[in-house]
């Protein structure tokens, strides 16, 4: 059927999808989706026009003016295609490409949640969306999206599973079969009963699918659903994909990680800029040559081609050819304050030690992190791996010193014993979900707030930036904070609030602000996750600068394994709150840290 | 919060006879009906006990012990250590009330108590005594109801109650919100800690704003996003919703049912004066 999809696919002229079937068994594909001269653009529905006269102001009103919402995408052009009944078809391209808008189209959220001019015509199971609304797509399109935490609409699992049906109005011994049988397909009846928000993030979006999958829908749209699943639940999502094609479900997902998909996708749509560029079966896919993925702006297609190294060319190390090698030859020398002669950095080389890491939850006895010793590199960047729940994030906590229950000993390279309370001082964690950390008007305020002894700047200078640097002088705080924003480009948005950026530029900011603060030990948790390929460059490239040129010692919590493979020159890898492996990402090193990160998904 | 699992208890009790009980211990221990009539004294002081039934029935131990507990206190210092004190203050004899938020009982500030500072202490002794008493049964019971009941099942109730859509999916939502939005609250204090921000006396407001305005960002991030979940999968469609919580009226409903019942005929019975005849 793959080749059939192709076809179909490929044709602007919607010819019969069904010409070139090679099984022959099922001579009349139905066509699950099909667009016609789609073109869609987010904004407000231009209804002034009709009251015209009436509110004269109101049109002057700069709506316009008003920094666009950097999560709603931008929309598409002029889209035509269509997909057969049981095809897996992947859509990927750049954030902001419309493969987001693609997936709204499909399950009605565009137009009818989200307002914006709708051209042409999206027919989904014969139904013309646009004539249709949202509860009456329902029953024939299922949507699994990125975040796991917020698509839950009750807190038990049984009540989540049944939710779809009981919105139906089936009747409740009906849907009490279903539930019954979608847990035990899913393998997820050990989860029923449990506390939704209590599960880790491959728990709730196996339990994500299966809501969705209870009332049976023909059709099944997930947008970006792994960004935030380790090896083993993408592993897991893998298998739900494989079921649903199986059971002749049209399975639509847009991604920008690709490996785990590879084997199951019969046709790939790649989008830039709104429009369809390319379309592939998925063997096209599969063998995609590395220059032409590149050019796509697109993700390692299978899990080979992750371990390849030298794929993307790390920055600084050029400067530092033989790092990598060093990094090996300390990590097995116990002396830890051995100085090395090769270059700048290596006069930093030493460890931050860890001692007697534990935490443990209120109420319980056993300790979810315990950590006797470990070590990690200054002037590096370190990654943490491991699966969900093995308590990657505690150990961010209790690096951080976040609270009391985090107990333990942070060694400084030059021998200073930091407690919990000291490491508050010491360390900067920049959040997944950047905006919580995020606090006052204005990027550079944010910068200041940082600062020892800046108060933020008044409101009434606040609106010119002067760069030059006798300004600077009569108030040294401002010049610091003005040349870290230069140094992070991010000198002209000095005056915007930063809640008013996109999530890289807020991480930027984050960024500014630890560096302002002096802080020598940053931790990033999960820094890509949900990003493009040029997007996950661009953090790598950032988080590789602030080891090699700006001396600071970078913890990454990450599932992301090309992210960990460009970025980062040691790994550490956690298990049920254990160290179980510390090893430093040389060649071999690389091979381990992408089985670790990829395992099951081969 | 709600408990977010369905209950497998052998004691189940229906959510409406749930809600009747409370607004019952509602109406005689907070708001005070039926006042300082000794018959309805008597509902009162039997109201406040419910919990120490009821609570152990669900298995709540620990709250059960510490109901017992400050209930017991607050008990004895109505009846032993605030006429002590008033009596210790002034010469004149202490009203002799059972229980202190009788307001019959109430010392009058410059009646009884001849002395500032020791009206000061009979009032904040008599005010905190008769917060526990009156409050204390009413917040035992809710938290009962709330720590047994889930969402679904509240909601599956309030529907067969005939209450209409526009007020059973807004419930919904705010008890889906709420661990979210404390959760999201605990993240920005631990942001906040961690860069170093804290509360001091001058910059309260810019502290409210620190902490207020991402929360706001993030929780209208996640409810769009909910709306969107529950949109795609039916919800606010034109089908009557069905339930598969296991709702209905069993033999300890009609028990405690009839106890609410009870509990009022006395108050009137009391009120007209056809109890206070017999009991008294």
């Amino acid at each position: 059927m793959s080749r059939t999809m192709t076809d179909a696919a490929e044709t602007t002229k919607l010819a019969n999808p069904t010409g070139g079937n090679p099984t022959g068994a099922n001579s009349t594909v139905e066509i699950a989706v099909r667009f016609d001269h789609v073109g869609f653009s987010y904004g407000p529905t231009p209804t002034y026009d009709h009251s015209a006269g009436d509110h004269p102001t109101d049109q002057d009103l700069p709506r316009q003016t008003l920094p666009r919402q950097d999560r709603s995408p931008d929309g598409i052009h002029d889209l035509t295609f269509a997909i057969p009944q049981g095809a897996v078809v992947l859509l990927c391209g750049e954030s902001g490409c419309g493969k987001t808008t693609v997936t709204r189209l499909i399950n009605g959220l565009a137009p009818h949640y989200f307002d914006g001019v709708m051209t042409g015509t999206v027919t989904v199971n014969g139904l013309d969306t646009r004539q249709s609304d949202l509860a009456g797509l329902a029953p024939h399109v299922g949507s699994v999206f990125q975040n796991p935490r917020s698509q839950f609409f009750t807190l038990d699992v049984a009540g989540e599973l049944a939710f779809a049906c009981e919105n139906f109005g089936m009747d409740p011994d009906e849907i009490r079969r279903r539930v019954a049988a979608t847990a035990d397909e899913f393998r997820i009846g050990g989860l029923i009963g449990r506390d939704i928000t209590a599960m880790s993030g491959g728990q709730q979006q196996k339990v994500a699918c299966a809501s969705v999958s209870v009332a049976a829908p023909p059709i099944m749209v997930m947008d970006e659903p792994s960004a935030n699943l380790d090896a083993r639940a993408i592993a897991d999502l893998r298998d739900i994909v494989g079921l649903w094609k199986a059971q002749g479900r049209t399975v639509i997902i847009a991604e920008h990680r690709l490996y785990w998909l590879d084997g199951l996708v019969d046709t790939a749509m790649v989008f830039r800029s709104g429009r369809l560029v390319r379309t592939m079966t998925g063997a096209e896919l599969h063998d995609l040559p590395d220059r032409e993925r590149e050019t796509l702006g697109l993700r390692p297609t299978r899990s080979g081609q992750i371990t390849q190294p030298d794929q993307i060319t790390r920055s600084g190390s050029a400067t530092q050819p033989d790092r990598i090698g060093d990094t090996d030859r300390t990590a097995s020398d116990n002396d830890t304050g051995r100085r090395d002669d090769t270059g700048r950095r290596d006069e930093s080389n030493g460890f931050w030690r860890i001692e007697d890491f534990s935490y443990t939850y209120r109420r319980t006895r056993r300790p979810v992190l315990s950590i006797p010793s470990a070590r990690i590199p200054a002037g590096r960047v370190t990654a943490v791996v491991g699966p969900n729940g093995a308590g990657k994030s505690t150990f961010a906590r209790c690096l951080q010193g976040l609270d009391r229950r985090a107990k333990g000993t942070l060694i400084a390279p030059d021998g200073r014993r930091l407690s919990r309370r000291d490491r508050m001082r010491t360390c900067f964690t920049v959040l997944q979900d950047v905006g919580c950390e995020l606090f006052t008007e204005s990027v550079l305020d944010e910068v200041l707030l940082g600062l020892p002894d800046a108060t933020p700047a008044p409101s009434s200078v606040g609106s010119s930036i002067p760069s030059s640097v006798g300004t600077a002088d009569t108030f040294p705080p401002r010049g610091k904070a003005e040349r870290i924003l230069r140094d992070l480009d991010l000198a002209e948005m000095a005056d915007r609030h930063p809640l008013s950026l996109s999530g890289g530029q807020k991480q930027r900011v984050a960024i500014a602000a630890a560096l302002a603060c002096d802080r020598e030990l940053l931790i990033f948790d999960e820094p890509t996750s949900g990003l493009d390929r040029r997007h996950m460059e661009q953090v790598a490239t950032r988080i590789r600068a602030l080891a090699d040129h700006a001396d600071r010692t970078v913890v990454v919590i990450t599932h992301d394994p090309e992210f960990a493979l460009i970025a980062c020159d040691h790994a550490l890898v956690l298990e049920s709150g254990r160290i179980t492996d510390s090893f430093a990402l040389d060649s071999a090193g690389r091979t381990r840290l992408a089985d670790h990160l990829t395992a099951d998904c081969r | 919060m709600f408990r977010s699992t369905a209950a497998h208890d052998r004691f189940r009790v229906d959510p409406r006879t749930k809600i009747a009980l409370t607004i019952t211990v509602g109406c005689f221990c907070l708001a005070r009906a039926g006042g300082a009539l000794p018959a309805v004294d008597v509902v009162r002081l039997g109201l406040a006990c419910l919990p120490v039934i009821l609570l152990p029935l669900s298995r709540r131990w620990a709250a059960t012990l510490v109901y017992m507990l400050l209930l017991a206190v607050s008990l004895a210092a109505a009846a032993w250590l605030l006429p002590t004190i008033v009596s210790a203050l002034s010469s004149e004899p202490a009203a002799n009330g059972v229980m202190p938020q009788t307001a019959g009982a109430m010392p009058q500030p410059d009646g009884v108590m001849p002395h500032a500072f020791g009206s000061a202490i009979v009032w904040l002794a008599y005010a905190t005594i008769a917060m526990t008493t009156q409050m204390l049964p009413v917040a035992m019971i809710s938290y009962w109801m709330l720590v047994t009941t889930t969402a679904s099942e509240l909601v599956t109730a309030l529907t067969r109650m005939h209450m209409p859509q526009a007020v059973t999916i807004p419930l919904a939502v705010m008890f889906r919100f709420f661990p979210t939005a404390f959760a999201e609250q605990r993240r920005i204090g631990d942001a906040m800690r961690m860069r170093g921000v804290r509360l001091g006396g001058t910059r309260m407001l810019a502290m409210f704003e620190y902490r207020v305005v991402p929360l706001i960002g993030s929780s209208v991030r996640i409810a769009d996003e909910l709306a969107q979940a529950a949109m795609t999968r039916g919800l606010g469609g034109p089908a009557k919703r069905t339930s598969i919580a296991r709702i209905g009226f069993h033999a300890i409903d009609a028990v405690l049912l009839t106890l609410c019942m009870a509990c009022f005929v006395v108050w009137i019975g009391a009120a007209t004066g056809w109890l206070s005849d017999r009991t008294l």
